[in-house]
């Protein structure tokens, strides 16, 4: 199946207590306001080292940019302001959906992750023909594997020495969420 | 540290039963007549099917062309002919290389891929600060799960339902050797 053929997921994603929506130009400041903190992205790969107002800037413009279609990304929204991101790519020809997720680190532990997680895991296996969902993490990020366990993702692998970290060789776990086992929770939660 | 820094690997290395070469433009002919076979490519994904002359001919131009410094890749010659290649993929920024091989269906079952693949682990670890060399199969690929667990690599997880190949979905079967493994085992067969 190729792109063309699947929907484009929902801009915006309402939550008990978070709005997912498109980014938008004005929030840099926002992002830039969480990303400074130094142990918010410890354990991510690709955030410059130090962060710069100018990489807030860099990154929403880049999401703006990205295809909805084929790279949607969300501003995760809470009280106003946003605090984070959750985000798809997809493999179509192996039916197979990859997300990414962070979250400001002051709202660390009340499952607001989860609660995004969720509703973007809901939406891609609601309406797209997806047969797995995965997410990966650095061993050592606890907070991220808690994520995919509380989602119900199942642990697949944990691949030994994997990658250099900011200078650390790192394990890489995987996790994996089956459409049929999405389908039970989903009936178990009704 | 960037591929191009690493010294290259070995053009021709000579085993008990094998010479690994360099692939050559005249290899096409051979490559066809084991690749036209489709229980061969069953496992492999991006083998075409059905596999015409041409796909043999492109396969040895992309071999002949590929940068042996980021991906060396062998020809391997059983009495004159080449029956199957072994090859690696470097990730130095992760100190890592991804295994691959393949082997004519007639020659299953003899060991042969198991000396080859044991002899470019050993080349590949000697010549290059490679701290992990990794590989993954289909998991219905029991003769090449057999030759990762010969060559003594650890298994690392299963990833379900990753792949569709040739039409039906896989699951994805990961192992893993590091370097002190390997030492290890080069010490005790000494």
């Amino acid at each position: 199946m190729t792109s063309g053929n699947w929907p484009p997921l929902p801009k915006s994603i309402q939550t008990p207590r978070l709005l997912l929506r498109r980014f938008r130009l004005t929030d840099a400041d926002d992002v830039y306001a969480y990303a400074q903190d130094p142990d918010w992205r410890r354990f991510l790969q690709t955030v410059p080292e130090p962060y710069e107002r100018r990489h807030a800037d860099t990154f929403v413009a880049s999401r703006l940019l990205e295809d909805w279609q084929t790279r949607p990304g969300w501003a995760v929204e809470f009280a106003g302001q946003v605090v984070g991101v959750v985000h798809l790519w997809f493999q179509r020809e192996h039916g197979r959906a990859e997300f990414g997720y962070t979250l400001a680190r002051w709202l660390w532990g009340h499952g607001l992750m989860t609660e995004a997680v969720s509703a973007v895991i809901y939406e891609a296996f609601d309406k797209l023909p997806l047969r797995k969902i995965t997410a990966r993490a650095i061993a050592t990020n606890i907070g991220s594997t808690r994520v995919m366990e509380k989602a119900g993702m199942q642990f697949e692998a944990v691949l030994r020495q994997h990658h250099v970290h900011r200078g650390q060789v790192v394990d890489l776990m995987h996790y994996g969420l089956l459409r049929e086992e999405w389908e039970q929770q989903a009936d178990a939660a009704r | 540290m960037s591929s191009e820094e690493w010294p290259p690997p070995p053009e021709s290395i000579q085993t008990p039963r094998l010479l690994l070469r360099r692939y050559r433009l005249t290899d096409a002919e051979d490559v066809f007549a084991y690749a036209r076979d489709p229980e061969w490519g069953r496992f492999m994904p991006p083998v075409p099917r059905p596999y015409e002359r041409q796909h043999a001919d492109v396969f040895v131009a992309g071999q002949v062309l590929a940068n042996w410094r980021q991906e060396p890749a062998w020809a391997i010659e059983h009495q004159g002919r080449v029956v199957g290649r072994v090859r690696l993929r470097l990730a130095p920024q992760h100190g890592r290389a991804e295994l691959g091989y393949s082997i004519a269906r007639w020659l299953w079952g003899r060991g042969l891929t198991t000396e080859a693949v044991s002899v470019v682990i050993d080349e590949a670890f000697r010549c290059l600060p490679l701290r992990k060399i990794a590989a993954g199969a289909i998991a219905e690929n029991v003769g090449s799960i057999r030759v990762m667990q010969k060559v003594s690599m650890q298994h690392e997880g299963v990833l379900r339902q990753h792949w569709v190949c040739h039409g039906q979905t896989c699951d994805s079967v990961h192992y893993g050797l590091l370097r002190e493994e390997w030492e290890q085992q080069a010490d005790a067969a000494r």
